[in-house]
């Protein structure tokens, strides 16, 4: 530290003692003691002036923040009602996936009734329509449940499978699903069986009064598919014993999304197609063709269903052998 | 430098305690945001007299209180004697042990203070009610000073840095 000027070295050491004394930390805590206390003291007039000054001086800090409040109380609630306004959109966008579903479930029981064949009116205008070579025609069937074929076996009446060596309780056993029409019906193995107007399953086996029905499902089944509309992509659905079927052989190119229908493709008999089901699950595989699984239309036999028979129309072959006579 | 920071720190505090202590209240407890930077400044300064600046400080919280001037502030300046000497003794650069001196300087200043206005007539607190109350303001406080601790561990650490290099020059 520098010597001040004009004093000698006693004189600074005793004002450097003086100074120390007086700025030392517990004198000057006792002068603030002595300070907070006298403030204690000080009549409310007095304090009342300075608590003035200091809330004067805080006033715009605090307008400032009030102002601050509100404005997060509103981005707050901007926030919360962006947030209910998502959950709302979340919800709108389940219910239109929803009806979307139940839209494409209704598309398809439409098209099954409008083309009912088993209705006797129709049946009437098809046979009327001389100019197609072939017709449509349904067989009506009822689906045999269990104890109906233990039944039908007991009695020898069950014959399906037997052509094949195959003992009639055994088949009982094995067989999914049988239906009461056989070669009595003119049935053939292959023909389609139907629920309404989705497909259930096909003719594998006949009988002289019943058949056994391979169902979408059950590993063998195989079948040409359209995807999306009738004219869509074609793939070949194949059964693999799983709940949900695989369709092959679509280009990955084309385009195809889960909840697309799936029809039967290449009929060119009926005049809308055949609901085979919806398309659940998709699967790009590196062969450059989609894995697709199917859900079935028709899941689990149905109590009646009707075999779809293909014939050449006796309307348009009399004509012919008509115009051949004369 | 500091004494600006201060002053701007004490008066952010005393606005928030005059405006937003509502949006900051847990049932009956309230962190005292002044008490906090007094207690920061105390920390921080490197002066043996730095019980002034927080004698200040807790007089600004008498300011915008009911009750008597100088209460806060003689009890502020004791708390702040005890924490200068205990710093002089021990390194309590660590953050646990700053968040501890900021829970037991606050809960003591807060006793002090409640139990001097009880005894004065600033306050109708029961007296059974003191200790717990300022229990909760101390722990609340401790809360509040953890983030605040952390961002001024990150402003002084290079000087902490620099410090320890010229110490060991």
């Amino acid at each position: 530290m520098q010597t001040p000027i004009g004093l000698a070295p006693k004189a600074v050491q005793s004002h450097h003692h003086r100074t120390d004394r007086w700025t030392s930390p517990a004198v000057v805590l006792a002068i603030g003691l002595v300070l907070a206390l006298v403030l204690a003291v000080l009549p409310r007039q007095f304090s009342g002036w300075i608590r003035d000054g200091v809330a004067a001086v805080l006033k715009p800090g605090q307008v400032v923040s009030l102002r601050l409040g509100r404005q997060s109380e509103r981005a707050v609630a901007w926030t919360r009602a962006h947030f209910q306004a998502a959950s709302r959109l979340v919800e709108a966008e389940r219910q239109v996936q929803e009806l979307k579903r139940e839209n494409q479930q209704l598309a398809g029981e439409l098209v099954a009734a409008s083309l009912q064949p088993v209705s006797p009116r129709q049946d009437a205008d098809e046979d009327a329509d001389a100019s197609r070579l072939l017709r449509a025609r349904c067989v009506s069937a009822r689906v045999l449940g269990r104890q109906a074929r233990a039944f039908l076996a007991r009695h020898h009446l069950l014959d399906v499978g037997t052509a094949a060596g195959v003992q009639p309780e055994a088949w009982v056993v094995a067989a999914p699903a049988v239906i009461d029409r056989g070669r009595d019906a003119e049935l053939q193995p292959g023909q389609l069986v139907l629920h309404g107007r989705r497909v259930w399953g096909k003719i594998v086996q006949l009988g002289a009064q019943t058949s056994a029905v391979r169902a979408v499902t059950e590993p063998g089944y195989r079948d040409l598919v359209a995807i999306g509309n009738p004219s869509g992509p074609q793939g070949m659905v194949e059964g693999t014993g799983e709940p949900l079927a695989r369709i092959r052989l679509v280009e990955a190119t084309e385009p195809v999304s889960i909840g697309d229908a799936v029809y039967t493709a290449g009929q060119g008999v009926l005049p809308a197609p055949l609901l085979y089901g919806h398309v659940v699950r998709l699967q790009r595989p590196v062969g450059g063709h989609w894995e697709i699984w199917m859900e079935p239309a028709v899941v689990g036999p149905p109590q009646h269903a009707a075999v779809l028979k293909i014939e050449l129309n006796p309307l348009r072959t009399a004509q012919q052998k008509t115009a051949r006579s004369q | 430098m500091r004494f600006v920071w201060l002053t701007l720190a004490v008066y952010l505090a005393a606005v928030a305690e005059t405006s937003l202590i509502d949006v900051l209240r847990i049932g009956e407890v309230t962190p005292d945001l002044l008490a906090l930077v007094a207690v920061v400044w105390l920390l921080t300064s490197g002066s043996p007299r730095a019980f002034l600046g927080a004698g200040a400080v807790a007089l600004v919280g008498d300011l915008i209180a009911p009750g008597h001037l100088g209460v806060g502030m003689g009890w502020m300046l004791l708390a702040g004697y005890g924490v200068g000497r205990l710093r002089a003794r021990f390194r309590l650069e660590h953050l646990g042990w700053q968040v501890l001196i900021t829970f037991a300087t606050v809960a003591a200043w807060a006793a002090a203070v409640g139990a001097t206005g009880r005894l004065i007539g600033d306050l109708s607190l029961a007296w059974s009610a003191v200790v717990p109350r300022a229990l909760g303001v101390g722990l609340y406080t401790a809360a509040v000073a953890l983030p605040v601790w952390m961002v001024v561990g990150w402003i002084r650490q290079p000087f902490l840095a620099r410090k320890r290099r010229l110490a060991e020059f």
